[in-house]
């Protein structure tokens, strides 16, 4: 659970580009098309983020890139792959070795310290490991063995990013990852967020319906009722300190 | 309201697997508490009617001035008649087979006030005819004898030929049981038959006179019975025997008294199971919904509402189950009732509803449920409305588990491992109730299982550690001396004994018990006396050995002076109890031959050589011309296991269903756990952790929790089958719960499986759970 060795540098994940991507949910009578016809690239080791209102396809976007659902119509590409073709086995192959999830409901496991959830992820996917450092490096050095229950909600993110990153992910997906906190721990973790993705290179894509967050990102996805609306480059991100919602 | 209804409708939906195990647990208590309630009732009723129908005796009284006591019987007030008759044991023949016959005296042409008969093929007794002979049904069934056919009968003059003119049932022989003591016998071993009268009587020349009363409709039999008991003993009767004490009654109470029994502890497992289910489901349930009844609540919902709410989720599947499982038991008492008088060949069958049983069996069910959803309904009306702001809480808090305070190493494991191991203690409520499950389940099914193990324990010990011998020889005049080398020289005969067997009376201040002793040589070889507690006993050089059950009977303890009277011999020892022994059938007193000095052994007790065939030996010592019988201890013991053949069945029909409940009730807290955890693991699924991963660690915890349960549940399973056994103790069987080393292991590895297969639909949920909703619900 302890280690010494540098972390490799990451990889970062090649382009991935979305081609007329549809995905449409049996909800009983009336199917619900939660995504309709939405092609898109994002570049290589990008912040991106996906703004839209609730129910706009933003969250259902960002399942589909992470292979935790398959689109109804189009494709997904990543890496030069249609992951959107990928079978149940495939996808979780996918998600073991590709992906880092962080969710706005931290769901660590209430039994195991901080350092012992990060190290459940690596020891479970095969990683290399890294979760003392890991944990150093969002910040929860002094807390290592702090049981879930007794941190705080913002602390409790950091070991879900943490976490996401202990088996060293090349694309980090966010769903609301500040959802849950207040204005200044939210604010820590974007922080964070935004420089694991310029140290580590790491594809990072958060999803919010905050608009207040576009400011920070490379590039801003724009959805309302599941459509693509615009995909914009900033040209001059702010830090994530000067975020204020 | 009606909302309200379809939440509480919806919900027993979403848990429908964990509530069908409510409904299916309800069903099987309330159906195995109608189908053997009821039959118990039908079956009582079925021998009280036949009880009327042939006016069975209220009391049998002999030996003494019988004159005396029938001349003060017939005046006692409450007395609706007494009559005479005798009785005699002799040996009959039928082809090549001897046996023991027992002769009853009937009047010819007309059935007696008391005992009577029901004729099933041919005639009544003629008084035409007065060698015409009616044969017990037990009797002509085995050697397939009915009116016209014969069958020979030792006499005074020789074997006589006796026409047969009638096959008949009596409440007397409903079981052809040759005395109390004797209840395990065997149709080819010992037969009825009901002989005219007259002729008895002077062929006996006074032996086996009998005196039956019976008491008027109306009079107080307690009262009555009581009265003629003092007359008899003032008459210095040396049997008085009550109905209750009489032999084939006696024995097929405590055949329908087990049932008796079985129907109400059986149910009420099973009911304890339902109720313990739903408790788990219901509590499980309010914990996951806390902020939506907090929400309620703040919504000025009324706690009353609340609790009525979620005491229905226990009512509506514990009544769905309970009207099934009434239903089921009125349609399988009949099929009970009729299965057994079949088996019993009882000539009257009487099948009444019984819908208050039906009626009792439901409300049972729905009290035991509603008490156990109880708790968690209030738990849920006194949530407060500001837990609508607080989510769920998280099912268990931090911390090193209970394990690894014992086991410090497991500080040191991976996480995986630690996983497991706090995953299991995590909860403690969750925890307990698996563990508990594990426990009621075990229970369930080591009853059943010691049930089976003690009965065979119980004849092996009897027939293999206690009865020695392979065959007994009865033989007219004396065992001498001359006849016993006789046997001896047989080959395939190994060892030859000479005993002495007689009825006796056991008197002591404390009472008089009807038995039969028996002496043997002092180094006899074919009879142990165990001892209670292990070990033997030597036969005494002087007193009596007492079976155990006397011990509490009488009041008597070793040293103890006791009279044991002998009316077939004509005499009374004054001895002392030199010891109990542990007998797993019948209660009997033993004694050395030369506490008998005088009396010539009366049979020979007999072990074949082993490789030797049981027939071909027993024939060859039939051919001896003093020899009138041979029985063999091997066909006692088929008859033994005739007698608990429904007995088998039944417990047969309990194991089966206690493992389809331990797979119920273990399903219902493995899915309720793992459900909780849905969030957790689909975060894991997220992670790309694969699937027989996540199933390795979800087993790891549940089996961890299994292995947790195993330990108490044994203990208690054990100490629960004791309390069962023991409950079916009598003087004529004695149930030492005896659990057969391979019967642990079958418990435990039908436990292990159940809850292997148990989780498997759980599982299954987890592999085909949407991640993408999971991850995001907040109390997920």
């Amino acid at each position: 659970m302890t280690d010494a060795r540098p972390a490799p540098t990451l990889k970062p994940l090649g382009r991935i580009a979305l081609r007329d991507v549809a995905k449409t949910y049996d909800g009983g009578a009336v199917p619900v098309r939660a995504v309709r016809g939405v092609s898109l690239e994002l570049p290589a080791g990008a912040f991106v983020v996906v703004l839209g209102p609730s129910g706009s396809g933003k969250t259902t976007l960002l399942n589909l890139i992470g292979g935790i659902d398959s689109p109804s119509e189009g494709a997904v590409v990543v890496d030069g792959e249609d992951i959107g073709g990928y079978d149940e086995r495939r996808l979780t192959e996918y998600r073991r070795g590709k992906v880092g999830f962080v969710f706005q409901f931290f769901n660590l496991v209430p039994t195991l310290t901080a350092l012992e959830n990060v190290a459940l992820i690596a020891e479970l996917t095969g990683a290399a490991g890294g979760a003392r450092r890991m944990l150093e490096q969002v910040g929860l050095g002094d807390r290592l063995d702090h049981f879930p229950a007794t941190l705080s909600g913002g602390e409790q993110q950091r070991v879900a990013v943490a976490r996401a990153l202990s088996k060293r992910p090349r694309l980090l997906l966010c769903d609301e990852p500040t959802g849950a906190l207040d204005l200044d721990t939210g604010r820590s973790v974007l922080a964070l967020l935004r420089r694991l993705n310029r140290e580590e290179g790491l594809t990072t894509v958060v999803v919010t319906h905050n608009s207040a967050i576009a400011g920070m990102a490379d590039h801003v996805v724009r959805m309302r009722s599941g459509e693509l609306v615009s995909m914009d480059a900033v040209a001059h991100p702010v830090e994530a300190a000067e975020v204020s919602w | 309201m009606r909302l309200w209804l379809r939440k509480a409708l919806r919900d027993l939906s979403a848990r429908r697997g964990q509530f069908a195990a409510v409904i299916a647990t309800t069903f099987l208590g309330v159906a195995l508490f109608g189908a053997s309630f009821d039959a118990y009732r039908n079956l009582v009723d079925s021998y009280d009617a036949l009880f009327q129908r042939t006016h069975f005796a209220d009391l049998m009284v002999s030996g003494g001035d019988l004159q005396r006591y029938v001349t003060q019987a017939r005046t006692t007030p409450g007395v609706a008649d007494v009559v005479e008759r005798n009785v005699v044991d002799s040996y009959a023949r039928v082809g090549d087979h001897r046996f023991i016959v027992r002769m009853v005296g009937m009047p010819a042409g007309r059935q007696p006030a008391i005992d009577q008969v029901i004729v099933l093929r041919g005639g009544y007794l003629d008084p035409a005819r007065t060698t015409g002979v009616l044969l017990d049904q037990h009797l002509a069934a085995y050697y397939h004898l009915g009116p016209g056919d014969s069958l020979q009968v030792r006499t005074p003059f020789g074997w006589t030929t006796l026409p047969v003119v009638g096959v008949a049932a009596s409440s007397e022989y409903l079981w052809p049981a040759r005395s109390r003591q004797d209840v395990l016998t065997l149709p080819q071993d010992f037969g009825v038959i009901y002989v005219p009268q007259a002729p008895l009587q002077l062929l006996s020349a006074g032996q086996g006179r009998q005196a039956l009363a019976t008491v008027a409709p109306g009079a107080d039999r307690t009262a009555v019975v009581g009265e003629l008991e003092r007359l008899a003993h003032a008459a210095g009767a040396t049997t008085v025997m009550t109905r209750a004490d009489q032999p084939s009654n006696a024995a097929l109470h405590e055949d329908i008294a087990g049932f008796g029994e079985m129907a109400l502890m059986f149910p009420i497992l099973f009911l304890g199971a339902a109720a313990f289910t739903a408790f788990v489901i219901i509590s499980r349930l309010v914990h996951s919904q806390r902020s939506l009844i907090g929400t309620l609540r703040a919504n000025g919902v009324r706690r009353r509402a609340i609790l009525l709410h979620h005491l229905s989720l226990g009512v509506v599947p514990a009544a769905v189950g309970g009207l099934l499982g009434a239903v089921a038991g009125e349609g399988l008492a009949i099929v009970i009732s009729r299965l057994y008088t079949g088996a019993l060949k009882i000539p009257m069958t009487v099948i009444h509803p019984h819908p208050w049983v039906a009626l009792a069996g439901l409300l049972m069910a729905l009290v035991a449920v509603a008490i156990a959803a109880l708790a968690p309904a209030l738990d849920a009306a006194r949530v407060a409305p500001s837990e609508a702001m607080r989510g769920v809480r998280p099912a268990g808090g931090g911390g090193p588990g209970l394990l690894e305070r014992l086991l410090p190493p497991l500080r040191r494991a991976p996480a995986v491992v630690k996983l497991v191991v706090r995953g299991a203690t995590r909860n403690p409520g969750r925890s307990l109730t698996t563990v508990a499950g594990v426990v009621l389940a075990l229970v369930l099914v080591m009853v059943s299982l010691g049930m089976l193990d003690t009965t065979k324990l119980l004849l092996q010990r009897q027939f293999h550690q206690v009865q020695r011998n392979d065959a007994a020889v009865y033989v007219s005049g004396a065992a001498d001396g001359a006849l016993q080398q006789q046997v001896a020289a047989i080959p395939g005969v190994r060892a030859v004994e000479p005993a002495l067997q007689a009825r006796a009376v056991i008197v002591a201040p404390g009472g008089s018990y009807d038995t039969a002793l028996t002496a043997f040589r002092p180094d006899t070889t074919m009879h142990a006396f165990l001892r209670s507690g292990g070990g033997t006993l030597a036969l005494p050089q002087d007193g009596v050995l007492l079976g155990s059950a006397l011990r509490g009977t009488l009041h008597l303890a070793v040293g103890d002076a006791v009279t044991v009277e002998l009316p077939d011999l004509h005499r009374s020892l004054h001895t002392k109890v030199a010891g109990f022994v542990d007998e797993p059938l019948g209660t009997f007193a033993y004694a050395r031959l030369s506490l008998l000095a005088g009396q010539q052994p009366n049979q020979l007790l007999v072990r074949y050589a082993s490789g030797a065939d049981p027939t071909t030996v027993q024939r060859a010592i039939e051919d001896i011309g003093r020899v009138v019988a041979v029985i063999g201890t091997r066909n006692l013991m088929q008859a033994a296991d005739q007698l608990m053949g429904l007995f088998y069945v039944i417990i047969g029909a309990m194991l089966v269903f206690g493992a389809a409940l331990a797979f119920a009730l273990i399903f219902s807290t493995m899915t309720v756990s793992i459900s909780e955890r849905r969030g957790e693991l689909a975060n894991l699924r997220a992670a790309g952790v694969r699937q027989r991963q996540i199933a390795r660690i979800v087993t790891g915890e549940n089996l961890t929790l299994v292995l947790l349960g195993i330990v108490p549940g044994l203990a208690i399973a054990y100490a629960v089958a004791a309390v069962f056994m023991d409950s079916f103790s009598s003087d004529m069987f004695r149930f030492d719960l005896h659990v057969a080393p391979l019967t642990w292991l079958v418990a435990v590895a039908s436990v292990v499986l159940a809850a292997l297969a148990s989780q498997v639909p759980a599982l299954r949920s987890v592999a085909r759970m949407d991640l993408a909703a999971t991850v995001r619900e907040r109390g997920a």
